[in-house]
């Protein structure tokens, strides 16, 4: 007789039970198939269209990793300028190789890996070694996720926007009516996925989703002339 | 629309939310635009680095010069086309079943031997009818019509 379940929603572990009829015997299989992030899922989502000629989805996966290539890059490149290049250099790439993603790993791993040959490809154009090469190796890439390390030159006039926009967000966020303060802070701040914190706060899923997207929106309306002005003067 | 693009922010947002959310290509920026705010809003809360640069604009700019990628769609067309269901074999299956009878019936025509063949007898047909219709068949031994003597 065989039997498969899944025992676990959220991390699939599939017992594959195994009865001898001769001696009774039972013997267990426990494996443990590691899942498909939601993460990863909507990023193939994204990959699809892109690759059905949907620009726009692949524009929301710039949105989502041009930060932290960035700062993967800056690992390897000191220069701001060249680290621009080089990201924007590994978008194009990716997109213009875009067809060739099978999904066999997730997305950003993927483009990371363009990132991480673009720069040395660059360093090496330039008769620089690529010195933090070995340094990033593919593990490393798999579990890049968002190191602080971003360079960038700070100025009087950056550092005074950046404590503005800190400042307004901060008390935008402390401003907020409670039920959406905890709601927004569990996710931002803890992390937690929308289920846990409707367990948490006792609310359906559909509430949670609500009252995070109304605490963001109630501090994005008093951040955006305040990112007008910094773009403007950056 | 920005409940749902909060949503994919979170990577919480559903497979056919996320089919609406871009099926209006004019709301491409605007997603963008509430992305960019929802990360610094992410960023401060998280007590990150703040970044300045805006680069994904310029990133844009340079996909929307780049010819649309439609190799994907291709593929997925061809090999959805690839995807024959059965009854489209009956057609082939019809034509290899008409060949075999046709052949089976040409072999077992030349096996077939002279004595067995019909035999019409001379007295049942005009003489005259017989000379005709030796002088207008083919040469083909087959053709003519067999008579007792």
């Amino acid at each position: 007789m065989n039997s498969l379940k899944v025992v676990s929603k959220s991390t699939e572990v599939y017992n594959a039970s195994n009865v001898n009829s001769d001696n009774s015997e039972e013997v267990k299989i426990n494996m443990e198939v590691r899942p498909i992030s939601p993460e990863r899922a909507i990023d193939q989502k994204l990959v699809e269209k892109a690759q059905k000629g949907d620009k726009q989805a692949f524009g929301i996966l710039v949105e989502k990793y041009q930060l932290k290539l960035n700062r993967l890059i800056s690992r390897m490149v000191r220069d701001q300028s060249e680290i621009e290049d080089i990201v924007q250099d590994s978008f194009i790439k990716a997109y213009r190789a875009i067809n060739n993603f099978r999904g066999d790993s997730a997305f950003y791993t993927w483009l990371y890996r363009i990132g991480i040959n673009t720069a040395k490809n660059h360093l090496v154009s330039l008769g620089r070694r690529p010195k933090a090469m070995d340094a990033v190796d593919i593990e490393e890439i798999e579990n890049f996720q968002d190191a602080q390390d971003l360079r960038s030159v700070e100025t009087p006039e950056t550092t005074m926007m950046n404590n503005q926009i800190t400042a307004t967000v901060n008390n935008a966020a402390e401003s907020l009516p409670d039920e959406l303060k905890q709601a927004f802070k569990l996710r931002e701040m803890d992390g937690h996925s929308y289920e846990e914190i409707s367990e948490m706060m006792g609310c359906p899923i559909g509430t949670v989703r609500s009252r995070i997207f109304r605490a963001r929106d109630a501090i994005a309306e008093k951040l955006k002339p305040l990112i007008e002005v910094t773009n403007k003067r950056w | 629309m920005n409940e749902k693009t909060s949503s994919l922010f979170d990577n919480e947002i559903q497979s056919n939310e996320l089919d609406s959310l871009l099926s209006k290509k004019e709301r491409g920026a605007d997603i963008r635009e509430a992305i960019q705010h929802y990360q610094t809003i992410s960023d401060v809360i998280q007590g990150k680095q703040l970044s300045r640069n805006n680069l994904s604009n310029k990133i844009m700019a340079a996909i929307d010069k780049e010819p649309t990628q439609l190799g994907g769609f291709l593929a997925a067309k061809k090999s959805l086309s690839q995807q024959s269901s059965p009854s489209e074999y009956w057609p082939m299956a019809a034509s290899f079943a008409a060949l075999f009878v046709i052949g089976l019936t040409v072999f077992n025509g030349d096996s077939i031997k002279v004595g067995n063949s019909p035999v019409l007898a001379k007295g049942d047909i005009p003489e005259d009818i017989i000379i005709a219709h030796h002088s207008s068949t083919s040469t083909n031994m087959k053709y003519f019509i067999k008579t007792k003597d």
